[in-house]
Parts: C-alpha cells; structure tokens; sequence
C-alpha cells in the first residue's frame, strides 16, 4: 500500500512535468526555429525536414541588415522613442497617480481607465492631420507625444494601485515632521515605489519599442523605428526570409532580455493593471 | 502661491497628466467626430464641406461595413474563447509547485512581451503553405495540409491562433493571480467530504475564479478588438479582404483610399462599439470592487 502511494506520487510529479513541457515547448520551438532560420543561408530556410543543429551558421543576414539597410540608425530611432516617452509619461503619471490613489479621485482613475480602453486608431487621423498641418511628420516630437498617450494610462493605473498599497501613516509622519505634499512624495513615497517604477518604465519601454501603428502613420525615412522597418522585407509574396527572420530577432532580443531579468516586475504590473481597481 | 498650491494640491498632481490626456485624446476623439461629417476627401483635393451623416448613411448600408464587422467579431470571439480556456488551463497547471517554476513563468511570458509585427511575421514563416514547418509536422503525422493565411477560409483563425499564441499570457498572470488570492478552506471542506480533484475544480474553485475571468475576459476582447498589428503585418486584411477587420477598414479607407471622412465615421463607430463595452467592464469592475 505504501509502495503503491509512492509510485502513485513519482506519476503525478512526472505527468505535471509533462504537462509544463507542453506549455514551454510550443514557445520556445518557435523562437528556436526562428533563431537558427536567421542563421542559415536562403536554401537551407525551405528545406523540410529542417536541420535543427549541426548546420554551418551564417551572419552574413545581420551584417546584410546592418551594413545595408541602415539597421542601426533604426534601432537607435526606436531607442530614443522609447526612452523619451518612457521617461514623459513616469514625470506626468506618477504624481497623478499619487493624487489618485491618496485623494481617491475616482472619477480620475475612471477617466484614466477608459483613456487605455479606447482604441488608439481614433486618435489617429486627428494626429497625422495636425501633424502634417504643422509640417511635424517624420520628427521626433511626434512620434514621442504619441507613444506617451499610449504609455501614459499604463503608468497611472499600475502605479496608483502601487502606492495604493504603500501605508498612509508613511505621509502623515513625514506631514506632522513638517513636510509639504511635495517633499514627502518626492522624499518618502518616491524611494519607497521603486519597485513598481521599474515595472512602468519596463512596460512602458517595451510598448514603445513594440508599436507599430502610430510609427506607421508618423514617421518617415528619418524616424523610422524598428517594427516598421521590418515590414520593408516583405515585398509581394517574395518575403527574403533570412534577413527579415535575424531583423525580427533584432526587435525581440530586449523584450526577451527583459521579460527574463525583471519578469517579477512585469508580472506585477501586468495583474496590477487587469484586475485592481 | 504656495497656499494656492496647498490648497489644491490635489490638482497640483493631477492636473499635468489629465492636460496632456485632455489635449491627446478628447480633442482628437472631438476631431475625429467633426471629420466624419465632411465629405473630406484628400484625393478630389477639394475643400472638405459638411455632408451631415451622409457618411454614415453610406457606411452602415455598405456591405463591405458589415462584412468588415462580420470578421472582426468573429476575430475577436475566436481568439478569447481560446486565450481564456487555455489561459486557465496553463494557469492551473503553474499553479502546482515544481522546480524552475520561476523560470517556467519568465517563458510563459515571452510572446506577449514581444512586438505583434515581429510575431506575425515569425508565423508568416512557420504557415508558409509549401515549405513551412506547420504544413510539414502535418504532412509528418499524416493530417491534411492546410491554406492558413493564404486562402479566405482559413484566414481568420490561422491569425486568431498567433493571436492566442502572443496574448494568452495576460490571461494566465491574472489568473494565477486570482488562483493565489483564493481562500483555501473551501477547498478544504470539500476534499474532506471526499470530493475529487476534477469536482472540486469545477464545484469550488471555477465559480470563486469567475470575476476574476469574467474581467480579463471582457478586458481582452476589448483589446483583441481594437487589434491592428497583428493582422496587418500577416495579411494586410486580404486574402480578397477575408482578414479585413473594423481597424484595418478605416486604415485602409483614409490610407489607401484617402477618404478620411469615410474613414473618421468607420472610427467613430468602432470607438462607439468599444466605448459602451468599455462602460460595461467599468460598471462590472466597481460593483466587483464594491463587494470587497
């Protein structure tokens, strides 16, 4: 009987691995095989069935995207798109969200809300028309006060239910200690929601980097960002699949770095912003 | 001055992020409502005059509207059902304790943290109708080759699929979050009446899990809704407009056709759509709220 319990637990612990195996594995086969696609030359993509190692890697796709098609610049475009807007939407969010979560503006947050509910599209056309009125597409200044009306309502909900969370009487000692509002949310609230900053400014930052909608319509040949450049390889049905499979791996390699490093964070954001209120 | 500020410092905080919001997006919606009632059209270069609803008359009696409506729903209907069912279902599984769950977890959310256009245009590759690898692993088991992207019929859900493939990790964190928040005792009680594992999932924790699925679930067909990355840098909307959902319509109408009066109605009502949906989570998340 003992004996029989015991086999009955190794078999449960071996079916739960089975199962996370079949989780992961339909994730990772296909980041692998686009990975090693981005290594192989043109006639070694197609061939079926696919040599999964123990080919003869090439890098000549990522010189070709580099040296070629201006990769760098592009990347450098999305990098500063990102950090700039990242870095806008924490100045203008993080106090609101202190307003809200210390003064419980409900209406605010309502209003908050729905701004990261409405489709971005039907501001889109208002934009690429004042835009173009005032001879700002294709610049910087654009593209960024558009990735911020994206990023902020991200950064007002997930760091209001943060500081939500922080204990009130943390603002009131520093308040009887003599402190004004400013100087304790600079001084006290700040250090102490460091922790969901770094989950906004991940977030956020990889928002950027990821959009492709607003760059689509605002930018031009000088501020292209990365997603939009990836469409370029696909011309027709003729998609040249090494050089856009090792540009693809370009775009993805921060989301991966970052979702592997800070995924605690992320995770906190992610359930701060879908179920609390 | 400072007394001002003191007074009012709620506002103080507030008042530069709800400005910026103000100026970003109520403006631009107002816009957006103006231009749909002009005959805009950037081709005829003539100037834009007011038509007063003409636009809409001719949109929601145009086939092409509702066949666009059609598709997105169905889109969107697809893709979370089967996030939610396979959300939970991967939810309970990382639920258990087993070794490298944290890394299991960082794995888990991969897809999702990288760019729709990227991921589209890795599975471009993989549904290559003649030499992908999918068609292959069929034709290795012995199923029947599929037209995914390139024919109208198979359109929709192969993009549903990578859709599912990107985004069911948001369902799975809020889940787990909610499984972890969960009271334990009565699971408990019912194990100790002699339920089993499958009886107590269905009797106990499902319906203690429901709120919780019930607002990811509408949250995601809001978003899965307004979704325009994904299938844009797959199909462009075609093969012949089968993929062609509400987003990709108006893009299509003001970007293409540069009918931005066309375009700024179709706009209109996808924002009217998502805006009562978007009321009715709001409504749900308070009275959720309200019983804690």
């Amino acid at each position: 009987m003992v004996i029989s319990n015991r086999a009955k637990k190794i078999w449960k612990k071996v079916g739960l691995y089975a199962l996370v195996l079949v989780v992961v594995l339909p994730i990772l086969f296909p980041l692998y095989f686009v990975f090693i696609s981005s290594l192989k030359n043109m006639s070694q993509v197609y061939l079926m069935p696919p040599q999964l190692f123990g080919f003869t890697p090439t890098f000549e796709h990522y010189r070709y995207i580099f040296e070629t098609q201006n990769y760098g610049y592009y990347m450098f475009n999305s990098a500063v798109v990102a950090i700039v807007s990242t870095a806008i939407a924490l100045v203008l969010g993080v106090p609101a969200a202190y307003s809200i979560a210390r003064f419980h503006m409900r209406k605010t947050s309502t209003s908050i809300l729905a701004a990261r509910l409405l489709p971005s599209i039907s501001f889109l056309l208002p934009y690429y028309f004042v835009s173009s009125k005032l001879k700002m597409i294709d610049t910087y200044t654009v593209l960024i006060l558009s990735h911020v009306v994206l990023s902020l309502p991200f950064v007002v909900w997930i760091m209001a239910s943060f500081i939500a969370d922080i204990p009130k009487e943390l603002d009131e000692a520093a308040i009887v200690d003599g402190c004004t509002r400013q100087r304790c949310f600079l001084d006290v609230i700040l250090p102490v929601s460091l922790p969901g900053l770094v989950t906004c400014t991940t977030l956020s930052f990889l928002g950027s980097w990821n959009n492709f909608q607003f760059a689509l319509i605002l930018s031009g040949e000088k501020t292209k960002t990365l997603p939009v450049s990836l469409q370029y390889f696909v011309s027709g049905a003729d998609i040249r699949w090494g050089r856009m499979l090792a540009a693809t791996i370009v775009v993805i390699i921060p989301a991966i770095i970052l979702t592997m490093t800070l995924q605690k964070y992320i995770i906190k954001g992610m359930t701060a912003g879908a179920v609390k209120g | 001055m400072s007394r001002l500020i003191d007074r009012h410092i709620k506002w103080f905080f507030a008042a530069p992020a709800l400005v910026f919001m103000m100026a970003m997006i109520v403006f631009p919606i107002g816009m957006t409502f103006v231009f749909s009632l002009t005959d805009w059209n950037l081709l005829s270069g003539a100037k834009p005059q007011f038509n007063f609803g003409q636009n809409y008359g001719k949109i929601l009696s145009s086939p092409e509207f509702w066949a666009s409506c059609k598709i997105t729903f169905w889109y969107t209907f697809l893709a979370t059902f089967f996030e939610i069912v396979f959300g939970l279902a991967i939810a309970l599984i990382l639920n258990c304790e087993f070794r490298w769950k944290k890394a299991a977890k960082a794995v888990v959310l991969l897809p999702y943290m990288m760019a729709p256009v990227a991921v589209g245009l890795m599975w471009m590759l993989f549904y290559e109708p003649s030499s992908g690898i999918i068609n292959f692993l069929f034709r290795s088991a012995g199923l029947p080759q599929s037209t995914f992207t390139s024919a109208q019929s198979t359109v929709v859900p192969a993009i549903a699929a990578v859709e599912v493939w990107q985004m069911t990790p948001m369902v799975i964190i809020v889940c787990l979050a909610g499984l972890s928040s969960l009271p334990l005792d009565p699971v408990e009680a019912a194990r100790v009446d002699g339920a089993n594992s499958i009886q107590v999932f269905f009797k106990v924790t499902l319906p203690m899990l429901m709120p919780t699925i019930f607002s990811i679930g509408l949250l995601r067909f809001i978003d899965i809704f307004k979704s325009f990355d994904l299938i844009y840098a797959m199909t462009k909307g075609g093969p012949a407009n089968a993929s062609r959902t509400l987003n990709l319509y108006a893009y299509e109408t003001a970007f293409s056709y540069y009918r931005f009066g066309d375009s700024s109605a179709i706009l209109t009502l996808v924002f009217l759509i998502v805006l009562v949906i978007s009321i009715v989570i709001i409504n749900l998340q308070k009275r959720w709220e309200e019983k804690w």
